[in-house]
């Protein structure tokens, strides 16, 4: 078996109980690396077309890469992997640093999946190697900080437990996949594919050793590119990414009022600063949190166990809300009370949902409310204006629970719209379903290709485009001329592919020089990568995603794109003001550079064959998908 | 009369100094400049190459020219709603660089 995997896989039939270990072929792993590319590799064959997301035919993934658990800098991650109930059945990932990820491996497997439902609530327990169903009666309707607290009690502390919160359970399209109690493998929905199943947990436990090719050599560069850390180490080391928080706002990156205010109007940086560095992490008790021997330790805990928001789990102490929660809870619904954001956030990891989607919701709600589409009588009371921080956390347990007002928003904001009689369509900000993470495209053009034509839409962890990795050579262009991006293009998204399929973190990636991801993954597998072999391997994955999303009739250019992320209209304030990004120019010129059908997006037979993909040929001839929306 | 230690080579004649912060981040470069305004954007970016070397390296393309996408902003608005690098600067300005936007 390749290096750098423990070369086998579980498959666990939930319907049956029936458990197995496959062993993984390496021509798989090294044509697709690990995480969502294998992922996406093997469920392509194994879900039948048009399965229902929510049934017995989905299948459940928990992969890692050939990187998590060993010296490489970040080896922290894993990807969950499925069919989105939440992007039309769609591809679904979601990507999670923590300690689960190197654990499982430690525990004997490369990743798990799940097939078929459980007749009873259940969890999986794997143990050096050895896997068992357990019931989970007991665990069932737990919050994700008791759950682990029990489990811990009951298995040991040297335990890793990924899990679902209550609103998984309850199939909430909101819901998220959590480690470690407050790290969380979060879009796609695919809390509530796990939830489907009857799956509450899933409980590693071992010790075993990730077989190396050149484990010194490995150790080396550790030692190596330690030493060489840049981009953005110095503000993720002190700050987390609550570092960026108020330049992201200030700059037009970050959203404002739903992504229809401009920060120097709405929000202005007095504001920004408030749920912004300094200020969170001068919160009580605040102590740097890192996943799985991270050199950075961008995460970080803090207590607050007094005022209207205290919190009431682990005696006060919880994670430190993470950029994307202090921008969507933030400066999107105009709130600038730090500690509602910490308590949200503190909802939000307990009942396992999305912060993003939760946001993304509130907000579409608060649009809603304050143009008189909705009233009190249909918020259960709640005074939904822009920066209510009570209403805010209110509505965020409601969500939670499902219960009331919040049923209706439990689904996410497509849905919310939906059982609202599509009221206000503007307001609803999302792409086939999925809630945009708090980067404006208007800022950074090239994310709209990633927001729009990835497998998963929508995310800012694909696609590359937010910041390149110190010294990725890239041809200098003006990002508002919107032609000739192409190869700039392919080649942020291909290696952020490889990066997110190798189980390496992102601000890894950011924070160390490009080089260290070849030398690493090359010292680690015993394979060659370089540059090309990176770029091809990448659209590999990428293109492997998209065939599962093309089988299912999905174009993403049919897909739905809000105005606001493109400035159509453009806004008359701020720093993206007078703004319309030229989606059109830039993705058909993308498309017909990587040989996709600038239409159809199917990809040509020439350009599957030099990824060595001819399996997918005649599947790609039967793809009947609608045409683009322009 | 204070100086600024960080403006190598300037003379500091009389009162020619005005309020002028420069900032990266959270990192406040200086806060007056030795000139009196209007000045042009690109000199007082271009000053603090030798206070602030490694600052200013990373402002800069491999030819060590101020990169075009570098997000600057003169009282919070970004320089392409102004002049870009020849944005003039008064009397009272401040300068703000954002480091880097990438987060998740």
């Amino acid at each position: 078996m390749a290096n750098g995997y423990m070369g086998k896989i579980l498959n666990v039939d939930l319907t049956t109980g029936r458990i197995e270990s496959e062993a993984l072929s390496e021509s798989v792993c090294q044509d697709y690396i690990g995480g969502y590319g294998i992922g996406a590799r093997l469920l392509y064959d194994r879900i039948p077309a048009g399965a229902d997301p929510l049934g017995p035919y989905n299948i459940l993934g928990f992969l890692t890469g050939p990187l998590t658990g060993t010296p490489a800098i970040i080896g922290s991650r894993f990807v969950a992997v499925g069919k989105s109930p939440k992007t039309a059945g769609g591809w679904g990932d979601a990507n999670c640093g923590g300690y689960f990820g190197p654990h499982l491996k430690f525990a004997g497997f490369d990743g798990v999946l799940f097939n078929g439902i459980a007749a009873k609530p259940v969890y999986l327990l794997i143990n050096e190697g050895q896997a068992e169903l357990l019931d989970a009666g007991d665990l069932w309707g737990r919050g994700v900080t008791p759950l682990e607290d029990l489990l811990a009690a009951r298995h040991g502390k040297d335990i890793q437990i990924c899990s679902i919160g209550p609103a998984g359970e309850k199939l909430s399209l909101t819901a998220c996949i959590m480690n470690d109690k407050e790290r969380a493998a979060a879009r796609s929905g695919l809390g509530a594919v796990m939830g489907s199943k009857n799956l509450k947990a899933v409980v590693v436990k071992g010790k075993m050793k990730v077989p190396l090719h050149d484990e010194d050599g490995m150790k080396e560069l550790r030692k190596k590119y330690l030493k060489e850390a840049t981009g953005p180490f110095t503000v993720f080391k002190k700050y987390g990414t609550a570092g960026i928080t108020h330049d992201a706002i200030l700059s037009g990156d970050g959203p404002v009022k739903n992504w229809a205010g401009a920060a120097a109007v709405d929000f202005p940086s007095a504001q920004s600063r408030k749920i912004s560095d300094e200020a969170v992490i001068g919160m009580e008790a605040y102590k740097p949190y890192g996943c799985w021997r991270c050199p950075i330790a961008c995460g970080g805990k803090l207590a607050q166990k007094s005022g209207k928001f205290a919190l009431e789990l682990n005696e006060g102490i919880g994670h430190k809300p993470e950029y994307e929660t202090l921008a969507m809870f933030g400066s999107n619904l105009l709130n600038d009370d730090l500690p509602s954001i910490v308590k949200v956030n503190e909802i939000c990891n307990n009942y396992g949902m999305d912060t993003i989607t939760v946001a993304a919701t509130i907000g579409y709600t608060i649009e809603c409310y304050e143009n008189g589409l909705i009233t009190a009588d249909d918020t259960d009371g709640l005074a939904m204006n822009w920066g209510n921080a009570e209403a805010i956390v209110a509505l965020t347990e409601k969500i939670g629970r499902r219960e009331g007002f919040g049923e209706v928003l439990a689904d996410g904001v497509k849905v919310a719209w939906e059982k609202l009689g599509r009221k206000g369509t503007e307001y609803a900000v999302h792409v086939q379903g999925e809630e945009i993470p708090a980067h404006d495209p208007k800022c950074t053009p090239g994310l709209a290709m990633t927001y729009y034509l990835c497998a998963t839409p929508g995310r800012h962890t694909q696609g590359g485009e937010l910041n390149p990795a110190p010294g990725l050579e890239l041809e200098q262009l003006d990002k508002y001329a919107y032609s000739g991006h192409a190869a700039n293009h392919l080649k942020l998204v291909a290696v952020m592919e490889v990066c997110n399929a190798a189980g390496l973190c992102m601000f890894g990636y950011l924070s160390y020089p490009f080089q260290s991801i070849p030398d690493q993954l090359s010292a680690a597998t015993g394979w060659e990568f370089d540059m090309d072999s990176l770029v091809e391997t990448g659209l590999r994955i990428f293109t492997m995603r998209h065939a599962f999303n093309l089988r299912e009739g999905i174009n993403p250019l049919a897909r739905n794109m809000p105005g606001r992320l493109l400035g159509d209209p453009p806004l008359s304030e701020g720093n993206v003001k007078n703004i319309t990004v030229d989606l059109k120019t830039m993705s058909q010129e993308y498309l017909e550079f990587i040989g996709w059908d600038v239409d159809s997006t199917i990809p040509g037979d020439e350009s599957l064959r030099k990824l060595g993909m001819e399996f997918l040929i005649d599947d790609m001839k039967k793809v009947n998908v609608p045409g683009p929306a322009w | 009369m204070a100086s600024n230690p960080y403006i190598d080579g300037c003379a500091f004649v009389g009162n020619r100094i005005m309020k002028l912060k420069l900032s990266w981040g959270r990192n406040i470069l200086f806060t007056e400049f030795a000139e009196v305004g209007p000045v042009r954007l690109e000199p007082v970016l271009r000053s603090a190459r030798e206070s602030h070397p490694k600052i200013y390296a990373s402002w800069c393309d491999g030819d060590g020219q101020l990169r075009n996408s570098l997000p600057v902003f003169v009282n919070g608005e970004h320089i392409r709603y102004k002049s870009g690098m020849e944005t003039e600067l008064c009397d009272g300005d401040e300068v703000y660089i954002v480091p880097l936007i990438a987060g998740g």
